[in-house]
């Protein structure tokens, strides 16, 4: 690990812990299937957004 | 080692590889299937490797003059299927349910080969096991996502960059061209009120001089008008003054003075004539003058208005192009309507949500990383652990460290020192490395796979290492299946066992 960047803890990364089973589970199924994660964090990212802006 | 009530396994094949109908029992401990070449021994092992890993294609499981097939997989009291259908486009599909136990990773660490992939790769001459790490500890989840991530980064970066928020760019310039079509129109207005308030000046001023003229004129006209009427009089005078002087016959004395009278009036007369003349000379002078003063007043006023007439024009013309500019500013601040995504929205909205995003992404790919590397660096020292661990169990002759370095370099290293390129490896020790990265990789990341295959190895290696391998084997998994090469031209596949 770099000792320069940041590290982000779980805590520090909104919804990590809700985005990771879902994430792992996609793969688990198929490990080939990144679209289906970019959809994912698509989700996850547009809802972090939401949140900052309202 | 495990107790002999672990329950056995029928495994029944139809239309896989060259097996139409085909069964086998495969029971706790070392299961060895012997048959010709050509025979099914492979079809056989890539049939119960399906069942437990989705690593094996369909298309290598189904015979190839066959539109239907299916393994069956009876195990502890319950039934596992798998159904091929081969489509109308040639591709094989599969549909069905897996063992209970089955892991994508044990394709690559339970079953040795020639298609696995330690197997193949080594076999070539590879040597940098990355991604075999990344795969069997859950590494490769963390990648893709990292990829995944960084992907999406790139599309929102290039997005923002792309033809919807073109336009947002140019705000600045429109911003500047606006400021200064506003501060030239602040000029030109100045110019207008100025011009409007010497122009009345300048008016003023001809037109009083030009009064001044005329009533100059004025004058002088009733002065020559005074002397004409002397001259009238004096006319009138003399021709009476004549009349009277023709009446008188001999008074000599009234006869000079009455010439007397006409030569003084004859000289009032001519004098009256010169000033008439002086002064109508003057009147014609003053007549001209005010003709003068009248035109240059006109002139004056002519120019005045079309330089204001010019100035009015500019005005106009500014503030259209203002009108322009701000219209471009309103519609730059907006995606044009025809962006199937973000049409007509606020470009700055739009902007502040995707930075959002991408920050949020940001720190996925940091969390992300750290994980992934620190994942990859436990993985990796368990690995070479366990990879010491069978190097001196197995005690193979010849050689005197096998390991990944920091870059995922495999290297070996001979009795004197010397590292050895695996390229130069003899086939038997290819497979023998192969090996012991497969049981190492097993014992690291899948310690309770109950599986072990073995397809046609027993070529590679004497009795005696064949049977240190096996024993190996033995001691850490529950069922190990072995295919062997029988010397028979012909055949099905027969089983023998070994607890």
């Amino acid at each position: 690990m770099s000792q320069t960047r940041s590290e982000n803890t779980s805590e520090e990364v909104p919804y990590i812990e809700k985005f990771e089973p879902q994430a792992i589970g996609i793969l688990r199924k198929n490990a080939e299937n990144k679209e289906k994660v970019k959809e994912l964090l698509e989700k996850y990212a547009e809802r972090y957004s939401a949140e900052l802006n309202s | 080692m495990q107790s002999d009530t672990r329950p056995s396994l029928i495994l029944k094949l139809e239309n896989v590889g060259p097996l139409k109908q085909f069964q086998i029992e495969i029971k706790h401990g070392i299961n060895i299937i012997r048959a010709p070449n050509a025979s099914g021994k492979t079809s056989l092992v890539r049939g119960l490797a399906s069942m437990f890993s989705n690593q094996v294609p369909p298309s290598h499981l189904l015979s190839l003059d066959e539109v239907y097939g299916k393994i069956t997989v009876q195990f502890d009291e319950k039934t596992y299927v798998k159904k091929l259908r081969r489509t109308s486009s040639g591709s094989v599909v599969a549909s069905g349910t897996m063992l209970p136990f089955s892991d994508s990773r044990a394709f690559d660490a339970c079953v040795a080969m020639a298609e696995t992939s330690v197997v193949h790769k080594i076999a070539g001459g590879g040597t940098v096991f990355r991604e075999y790490l990344e795969i069997l500890s859950y590494g490769k989840y963390y990648s893709t996502i990292i990829s995944a991530a960084q992907e999406l980064i790139n599309d929102i970066s290039r997005e923002l960059a792309g033809p919807s928020f073109e336009r947002f760019e140019s705000i600045p310039l429109l911003v500047t061209e606006l400021t200064n079509l506003y501060l030239r129109r602040e000029q030109v207005e100045t110019k207008i009120s100025n011009l409007k308030a010497g122009r009345e000046d300048n008016v003023k001023d001809a037109i009083k001089k030009k009064q001044e003229t005329e009533v100059k004129l004025i004058e002088e006209e009733n002065g020559l008008s005074i002397l004409k009427t002397e001259l009238h009089r004096e006319e009138e005078k003399m021709k009476q003054l004549k009349e009277f002087l023709e009446l008188t016959d001999d008074s000599a004395k009234v006869a000079a003075r009455l010439r007397e009278s006409i030569a003084s009036s004859k000289k009032k007369h001519k004098e009256l004539h010169k000033a008439i003349a002086k002064k109508s000379k003057h009147v014609a002078y003053l007549k001209e003058e005010v003709a003068r003063l009248e035109k240059e007043c006109e002139e004056k006023l002519s120019l005045e208005s079309e330089e204001l007439k010019a100035l009015e024009e500019e005005a106009k013309r500014i503030d259209e192009a203002i009108n322009l500019k701000e219209e471009a500013i309103q519609q730059a601040e907006k995606v044009p309507e025809y962006d199937p995504k973000y049409g007509g929205q606020l470009v700055v909205e739009i902007r502040k949500d995707l930075a959002n995003r991408i920050e949020w992404l940001n720190k996925v790919v940091d969390y992300y990383q750290d994980k992934y590397m620190r994942r990859m660096a436990s993985a990796k020292l368990r690995f070479n652990r366990n990879i010491n661990r069978a190097f001196k169990e197995l005690m193979l002759k010849g050689f005197e460290n096998i390991f990944l370095d920091q870059d995922f370099r495999l290297n070996i290293i001979r009795e004197n020192g010397v590292h050895q390129p695996i390229e130069t490896l003899s086939a038997s020790e290819k497979l023998t490395v192969s090996l012991m990265l497969m049981l190492a990789a097993k014992e690291t990341f899948l310690p309770d796979f109950p599986f072990f295959v073995l397809d046609e190895l027993t070529l590679s290696y004497d009795a005696a290492r064949f049977r240190q391998i096996l024993n190996y084997v033995q001691r850490r998994v529950p069922y190990i299946v072995v295919t062997a090469l029988t010397s028979e031209e012909k055949g099905e596949p027969t089983v023998t066992y070994e607890s």
